[in-house]
């Protein structure tokens, strides 16, 4: 079974026609091709799927697809738009080796984001508090701590305006 | 002097460069490719543990769906392809084992594949998998491997009695002597659990057979592409020079994607029939259950003393719980064989006599997973230790103190005849102990006692056998499979940029800057001349992918051959150039000039220019720079100590990690913070093996642990922050003095944790071994009631 | 992913929404924030045919006072509670209970009326709901209804939220001056469900209250404190006692014997007990 829905995608209205089924994860994957958004678990356990929808974090795999007609969501491709364009976050990233294989990296950088957006100077402890929901088996979230916190600390320095 | 000299990059904290596709989303992971006409291939799995298939029903009303093309059995995928097979003669008492790819006749776990749909997507697969129904006579099954050895037990395979499929003991008569004549001996029993290395992203395969070509293309998140290849070649019966497989973009492996799978042969063999591109991506559920798994172990340690606390024996057998197959190259013997071969740790030990059994159950496949038996050893050691420390009345750290290797006595010769090429074990222990504060420890202890807290502190120490090298695979036996050379080529183009090509191949690791360094040190061009290219047969010589702590030593060393050769010839084609003596020419930061008179100097893009472009170069030399060189690496030992400080909520059974310090020697690093990266997620998974990762099966081999909300993977929450210091002993045996280090952060959390919470229950109910992994909450409670006496009644102790 | 076949409607109105579940013939299934549901569809631990989302429903999300009640929109996000000031002044411990379900991502989806009408056994609402006296507004074709928390919970993922209901609103008594009240929990590793919880109320003024427990039986169930608190002391084993007395009947799972579970019921009823007796007493000190 089919349904059209609308949906506002990093900032672009798309129509599509997607079966009922079809999770928003899939969705953005498959219909999109906006492959950054990965499926670790397809339960709501690991995180790796997880994007901004109507400007809160949400496991992608958990959404129905059909059941974001009218909604807006942003993805891991919306943070650059090129090689030289790289969100702060992202920036800390590289600088404290926050990751490895890759494959949890864009959602921790968008849970990332969204800890920073509503406390921009957590404690270590709010840190992983704000990470639970984002598996990551390489990392030990030892340097994706020490990132987040390296991010915080570059945001503060940053004219509001910049940060995006 | 020449140019001005530039620092090596080899041991410099370089920021990655791959990283920023990795940030922006701009990675290809195979379940992000897509082919025109690909098709989705899905499985049916069996839900029985043991039986006899009798026939799988629906395949008509399958196929009559709507964007079903095929639906293939075992029988037909027999035509096609081979079982798999793992052979092996080293050992006379090994039993190989045949597993079809798709079950034929009897079915061994659940989760075992039984018949593949291909559709036009996902959703038409598995609406099809919906109309199939295997009728399964079901067997008795056997899911404990002691159980599974006695006689009667149900048999799994035909060929192998007693379902004991390897038995290597490596025999010391004298054993039982030392034993006897002990002043003091203590022996434990552990059962080891079974888990995961759960990759954040599973298997995956895309299969793409052009017939115009004939050349297959098998994409897939493996971690030895080469390997793959041959034996699709050889299983398939299909030239091999017609099959490419390529490893993009790989989410993790940690050995799991260090085996042949099932699934790469099913997608192969479907996609020759059916003359399409077929993906296949493994779901969560599926990577649970049927995906390799690792680690199940009963262990038994005997250590023998003398009254100075010196070792005088030591005896260990470990009983490995393989599951239902052979898993290509390694055979789940690689584990118990593993543990049985490292057991002996970073001391002295005079007699030792170890044995490594692999036993077949109604379980998935048990294969390799980060550290291999290392973790089991160490875990036997170093538990069995802290048992007789507290037996005899001296402080563990002492006792390890007067057992320890000496640092002058390296190079050191094990028990079984292995050498270890250098180290210093005391010293390592003694900067963790120092790090962590076990001076001031067991003040601090006796206070939070006092306040009613249960901490305890304890330590693991190893030897980490890293790179499996040319000749230990050959000592082994494993070298009539994985002969585990490594080979690079290296080529500079006529504009001076660098490319390297290796048969290693990265899955997180971060090769592409590493190697990098390597080349960039050699040639003295900046890191982002370097292009690093693995992972892709056609690309990259045969090669034998990375596992086993190989890539940094092997491909490292292979690397820095050739970079050497191409620097050796860039310097003769630079004295022909400005004609001077071979002899007078230096090359520094990329520039090689006249001894003496610096200005007389071509960069290496002149040289490439000359060379590759003018043919300018001597008439006895060709004109490219372009070098491959093999490597037989040696088997280098890193080691590390790692000290752990638990709380023990003894109300609950909780355990609590608080303080976590290790501190190791791999040698010469290349890029330290990768070194400190692949540490602290060896720790994690290692303290996920410890405390919380348990794949559960019932007596009947139902499997109880399907999905992430069952089978517990540590948070930022359980993993504690971790400290690390290093130790820098510089192999003599390996090309720059490296050791690998890739799994050692696995190895010794098992042994830390568990020794930790041992010492922390002291006031509650004396030291005593913990003989379940992992230490679940339930099982804390279990062993203080098991253990508790009048005298260590913790409630006494408080009031 | 998802095998079963779906109808998808979006009504725009309550009203709409119970019409569509006037259908005998299919199974149909309320969607909400999906982080249960979904799930469990994409395990195929269920399948409904035809899901009937809640999103365009309007005032289905709020916190505000009305009477002596705090009263809660169902689709009021678990973040959205944790957030609220009307919680944080008059029922904290809500938010506190709020602040430990899952995980970021989960908390700013999921729903307290999804969470608490799919009941499962280990869930963090229904302690608190049993402890604190919530009731629960069910609308359906007949009207609306009000069911006690006591009354609610039926058995594992039952409840008396029936065919052709829908939970609209969550109403808790906003707790009179002297009252404590605390939520504690035990979980493996965060952002699993608990294998035992526990909430618990307590009065200063006459160490009256009641401590319910989750995770450990089909339904949450609870015992009132009379007799086992004075003077801000607590009988342990005396609580111990009712607490093994509430939890005959203790499932074994997958997280835990009988018998552990039991031991966990009574180390976190203690637990919540002791913390609401703390934060009563400092709201008497306050007075």
């Amino acid at each position: 079974m089919k349904q059209r829905v609308t949906v506002t995608v990093n900032a672009r209205v798309r129509e599509l026609l997607v079966d009922t089924r079809m999770v928003l994860a899939d969705m953005l994957r498959e219909e999109l091709r906006l492959t950054g958004t990965h499926i670790g678990c397809g339960t709501g356990s690991c995180g790796a799927c997880t994007v901004v929808l109507n400007g809160v974090t949400a496991k992608s795999c958990c959404v129905l697809a059909v059941d974001t007609d009218g909604d807006a969501v942003e993805t891991i491709e919306s943070l650059s738009t090129g090689p030289d364009d790289i969100h702060l976050v992202q920036e800390a990233f590289i600088e404290k080796h926050g990751l490895q294989c890759g494959f949890c990296t864009p959602g921790m950088i968008l849970s990332a984001r969204q800890l920073l957006a509503d406390n921009p100077d957590p404690s270590d402890a709010e840190i992983r508090h704000a990470i639970v929901g984002n598996l990551c088996r390489c990392t030990g979230y030892v340097n994706v701590v020490t990132a987040v916190r390296a991010a915080a600390e570059a945001m503060s320095e940053t004219p509001l305006d910049a940060v995006g | 002097m020449g140019p001005q000299a530039k620092p090596s990059l080899i041991g410099a904290r370089v920021q990655r460069t791959e990283d920023p596709r990795f940030l922006r989303g701009d990675t290809r992971y195979v379940g992000d490719l897509q082919l025109p006409g690909m098709a989705s291939v899905a499985f049916l799995r069996s839900s029985t543990a043991h039986g006899r298939i009798l026939s799988i029903e629906g395949i008509p009303e399958a196929l009559a769906l709507a964007g079903v093309h095929r639906v293939m059995t075992g029988d037909e995928l027999a035509e096609r392809c081979a079982p798999i097979v793992v052979p092996w003669e080293t050992f006379l008492e090994y039993h190989a084992c045949e597993q079809p790819p798709i079950a034929i006749d009897t079915v061994r776990f659940v989760g075992e594949i039984l018949a593949a749909v291909v559709a036009d997507d996902r959703y038409v697969a598995e609406d099809a998998l919906e109309l199939l129904y295997a009728d399964i006579d079901p067997l008795p099954a056997v899911t404990d491997p002691l159980a599974a050895m006695e006689p009667g037990a149900p048999q799994l395979h035909a060929n192998i009695p007693r379902n004991t499929n390897y038995r290597g003991h490596f025999a010391n008569p004298a054993i039982e002597r030392v034993i006897e004549g002990a002043t003091h001996a203590v022996s434990m029993r552990v059962r080891m659990n079974r888990h995961t290395a759960l990759p954040m992203e599973g298997l995956a395969v895309l299969a793409f057979y052009d017939p115009g070509t004939e050349n297959l293309t098998l994409w897939s998140s493996t971690q030895m592409p080469h390997m793959v290849r041959s034996k699709l070649a050889e299983w398939l019966d299909y030239p091999e020079n017609r099959i490419r497989v390529i490893a993009p973009d790989v989410g993790g492996g940690f050995g799991q994607k260090a085996n042949v799978q099932p699934e790469e042969l099913i997608l192969a063999a479907l996609s020759l029939d059916l003359r399409r591109p077929l993906k296949w991506v493994e779901d969560r559920q599926e990577s649970l259950v049927s995906s390799y798994q690792a680690k199940e172990e009963v262990v038994d340690c005997t250590l023998a003393f003398d009254g100075s606390g010196k070792i005088t024996g030591l005896k260990a057998r470990f009983i490995g719980d393989g599951g239902a197959y052979s898993a290509y190259p390694w055979s789940p013997s690689a584990e118990p064989l593993m543990a049985s071969a490292t057991v002996q740790g970073p001391y002295v030990v005079p007699v030792a006599d170890t044995e490594g059994v692999c036993v077949h159950t109604s379980k998935a496949t048990c294969s390799v997973y980060r550290g291999v038996g290392q973790p089991a050893g160490t875990y036997a050691m170093e538990h069995t230790l802290d048992m007789a420390a507290h037996a005899m009345g001296i402080d563990p750290a002492e006792l390890r103190r007067r057992n320890m290797i000496g640092a002058d006595a390296f190079p050191y010769t094990t028990f079984l005849g292995g050498v270890y090429d250098s180290g210093q074990p005391i010293a390592t222990m003694e900067l963790a102990l120092e790090t962590i504060g076990y001076g001031a420890f067991r003040a601090e202890q006796a206070a939070q006692r006092e306040a009613g807290r249960f901490i305890g502190i304890g330590q693991g120490s190893m030897m980490e056998l890293t790179t499996f090298g040319y000749n230990e695979m050959k000592n082994i036996g494993w070298g009539q499979r994985v002969s585990a050379y490594e080979t690079a080529q290296v080529t500079v183009d006529p504009s001076g940029g660098v490319t390297l090509r290796a048969g290693t191949q990265n899955h997180g690791q971060g090769h592409e800057t590493t190697y990098a360094q390597l080349a960039a040190s050699v040639l003295g061009c900046e890191l982002d001349r370097v292009t690093v290219e693995t992972g892709d047969t056609s690309a990259s010589p045969y090669g034998w992918g990375t596992w086993g702590s190989r890539s940094a030593v092997a491909g490292g060393g292979a690397i820095l051959h050739a970079c050497e050769h191409v620097r050796d010839k860039a310097k003769r084609v630079a004295a022909h150039l400005l004609e001077a003596s071979v002899q007078d020419i230096d090359y520094e930061a990329g520039v090689a000039f006249v001894r003496g008179t610096p200005d007389r100097a071509l960069t290496l893009a002149d040289i490439a220019q000359a060379a590759i472009v003018r043919g300018d170069v001597p008439d006895e030399e060709d004109p490219t720079l372009d070098e491959i060189h093999t490597y037989k690496p040696p088997s280098p030992y890193a080691q590390a100590t790692h000290v752990a400080i638990v709380e023990v909520d003894i109300e609950t059974g909780e355990v609590e990690l608080l303080r976590y310090v290790v501190a190791e020697d791999c040698g010469q690093m290349i890029n330290p913070t990768i070194v400190e990266g692949q540490i602290h997620g060896g720790v994690a998974q290692g303290i996920g093996g410890v405390l919380y990762e348990h794949l559960r099966y019932d007596d009947d081999g139902q499997f109880l642990t399907g999905s992430l909300m069952d089978y517990l993977v540590p948070t930022a929450n359980e993993v504690p922050p971790i400290e690390i210091k290093h130790l820098v002993t510089r192999s003599p045996v390996s090309k720059g003095g490296i050791k690998g280090m890739g799994e050692g952060g696995a190895v010794a959390p098992l042994a830390a944790i568990a020794n930790a919470v041992a010492d922390a229950l002291v006031p509650v109910c004396g030291w005593q071994p913990i003989d379940t992994l992992p230490i679940t909450p339930e099982y804390v409670l279990r062993h203080i009631e098991a253990n508790a006496t009048d005298a260590s009644d913790p409630n006494k102790e408080i009031s | 992913m998802i095998t079963q076949e779906i109808e998808y409607h979006a009504p725009p109105s309550l009203v709409d929404v119970i019409a569509l579940l006037d259908d005998e013939d299919r199974h149909v299934e309320l969607l909400a924030g999906g982080m249960s549901l979904v799930p469990t569809m994409t395990l195929g631990l269920a399948h409904p045919e035809v899901l009937i989302s809640l999103k365009r429903v309007p005032d289905l999300s709020y916190t505000r006072l009305f009477g002596d009640d705090l009263c809660i929109g169902a689709a009021t996000t678990h973040a959205e509670i944790t957030a609220s000031a009307e919680v944080l002044d008059n029922v904290p411990v809500l938010a506190e209970c709020a602040s430990l379900i899952g995980d970021v991502q989960i908390r700013n989806r999921g729903t307290l009326g999804g969470s608490l009408a799919h009941a499962d056994p280990a869930a963090n609402y229904p302690p608190l709901a049993l402890a604190l006296g919530a009731s629960m507004v069910i609308r359906s074709a007949a009207g609306e209804r009000v069911v006690r928390a006591a009354d609610f919970f039926e058995g594992v993922m039952q409840t008396a939220v029936a065919h052709g209901d829908v939970l609209t609103e969550v109403r808790i008594p906003v707790p009179e001056s002297g009252e404590g009240a605390a939520y504690r929990e035990f979980v493996r590793v965060e952002g699993n469900f608990a294998l035992v919880n526990a909430c618990a109320v307590v009065s200063s003024i006459n160490w009256a209250g009641r401590v319910a427990l989750g995770g450990i039986a089909s339904v949450p169930v609870s015992v009132g404190l009379a007799g086992l608190v004075d003077a801000g002391i607590l009988d342990t084993h005396g609580l111990d006692a009712a607490v093994d007395e509430m939890t005959l009947g203790a499932f074994a799972d997958i997280n835990g014997s009988v018998e552990y579970k039991r031991s966990l019921a009574r180390t976190f009823a203690r637990r919540a007990v002791d913390a609401a007796i703390g934060r009563a007493a400092r709201t008497k000190d306050e007075q």
